[in-house]
């Protein structure tokens, strides 16, 4: 671009109303380039990564949009991996996540609309919808949502989702976090509305009720039958997740009746020597596991397996041998572990993952009558 | 009787407030409200201009400014961008 305006011999046409806008026109190969009338545009645009033009004598300037900064290439999805559908995340760049969005949709009825947020570092947000399938009603109250935000800066889409949802306090997702094209895509088809935050994969749709947090994107490219046997199997899943140890506990504590005899026998015999009631063996287990597993985010890679096979080791096998814990308590604390990875939705699990220990304690204080 | 408890509040109101006005060892950063910055014109002179720019970034490290002539006007320009963001191989030469 310094090039053609320093050594282009080519002479002027006659004026167009202003020098700058003579040169934008005929000595700027480029494609995107915008006029700034005053200062505050200016800086903004170089702040976002526009070489800016400016000409002495002229009370403008011209910002050309020739961003060449890092951002990643779009990767498979941590978080939302399937084995068969598109391998495709959105990543950090909002560009990057728009064209994702525009490839996978082609239809003109896909309306885009730009939010600025934030005092100091103004992020740039994306809604998107179909026109004609979204409820103009739902739109106006997305635009309305976020109008209403005012904040230093907007950093992820979680600060959106928190001062958005319907209702605080909460402790269950109504939003749906989704890095994937397609799910964003099947969302819109659906007449939901996509929020898009600079910096972050993370796009949201709303509203996200309960139902479509345990519906994955893979669902769809499965056979019917198979596909509703997993969303029941599902289903089951979060609730075992969600009651088992506090059920367990209840049922051993209170109400034996309800138990096998052979299997209150074996029960009885093995808690024997456990010097703990119940509910505190179950707490025990419970803790321990969520903060082996919290450990296990953290961890550097190279260190994981080894703390895992500890974890293993000293939840499991030590647990049992040193006489803490009960087997059938490793094998509830273990199936309660396993089924709550089965949720599609991180934030559905993180719920249940917390409202699981309200439950135990209702369930081993007052058994099945609380 | 109860005055004298209460003089003794106000010059302490006064005192916290002489501590605020108290200038501070550090150079305070010049700083622009979104306010500030709406309304600041461009002027017509180009160094002016980039003056501008400069002292609004703070005179930013990453901040590059190439002067150069127009060579079939014979005008003078600059191109202000932020080091890392631009793809400067569009920049430079690009025909």
């Amino acid at each position: 671009m310094i090039k053609p305006l320093m050594y282009n011999p080519r002479r002027l046409p006659p004026s167009r109303g202003s020098l700058l806008k003579d040169i934008i026109c005929c000595l700027i190969p480029l494609d995107n380039v915008k006029q700034c009338t005053d200062m505050h545009q200016l800086l903004d645009q170089i702040l976002q990564g526009a070489a800016c033009l400016l000409i002495q004598g002229e009370r403008q300037g011209a910002a050309l949009k020739i961003v060449g900064y890092k951002s990643r290439t779009p990767e498979e999805p941590m978080t939302e991996a399937v084995i068969q559908g598109p391998q495709e995340g959105f990543t950090e760049c909002l560009d990057t996540t728009i064209s994702l969005l525009r490839r996978g949709l082609k239809t003109p009825n896909l309306a885009l609309e730009r939010f600025i947020l934030g005092r100091v570092n103004q992020a740039k947000i994306i809604v998107a919808y179909i026109k004609g399938l979204a409820s103009p009603q739902l739109v106006e109250e997305v635009r309305k949502r976020l109008q209403r935000i005012d904040m230093d800066a907007i950093l992820e889409s979680n600060y959106l989702e928190e001062l958005i949802r319907d209702d605080p306090l909460s402790p269950f997702p109504q939003i749906l976090a989704t890095e994937r094209p397609d799910r964003v895509i099947g969302g819109l088809l659906e007449g939901r509305v996509a929020i898009f935050t600079e910096n972050t994969p993370f796009a949201l749709i709303v509203p996200g009720e309960l139902i479509s947090h345990v519906q994955s994107s893979e669902d769809f490219y499965h056979h019917t039958f198979l596909s509703s046997f997993i969303r029941l199997m599902r289903w089951g899943a979060l609730a075992v997740s969600l009651l088992l140890p506090g059920v367990y506990v209840a049922i051993v504590s209170y109400h034996q009746e309800m138990i096998p005899l052979r299997l209150l026998l074996d029960i009885a015999s093995s808690s024997e020597a456990v010097p703990f009631p119940n509910i505190v063996e179950a707490l025990l287990m419970e803790v321990s596991f969520e903060i082996l597993r919290e450990a296990g985010v953290r961890l550097p890679r190279a260190v994981g397996q080894a703390v895992s096979i500890v974890g293993a080791l000293v939840i499991g096998e030590a647990a049992v041998t040193a006489g803490i814990v009960s087997p059938q308590m490793v094998i509830v604390v273990a199936m309660t572990g396993i089924t709550s990875f089965i949720s599609p939705s991180f934030a559905l699990a993180t719920s249940i993952r917390v409202l699981r220990f309200p439950i135990l304690l209702f369930g081993g204080f007052w058994g099945f009558s609380a | 009787m109860w005055k004298k408890p209460f003089m003794k509040l106000l010059s302490l109101v006064d005192l916290a407030r002489k501590g605020q006005k108290e200038e501070s060892p550090y150079p305070r950063p010049v700083y622009f409200t979104q306010k500030e910055l709406a309304n600041l014109p461009f002027s017509p002179s180009l160094d002016e201009n980039v003056e501008r720019v400069k002292k609004i970034l703070g005179e930013a490290p990453d901040l590059v400014v190439r002067r150069f002539i127009i060579g079939s006007l014979d005008v003078e320009a600059a191109v202000l961008f932020l080091e890392g963001m631009v793809d400067k191989s569009l920049l430079n030469e690009k025909t």
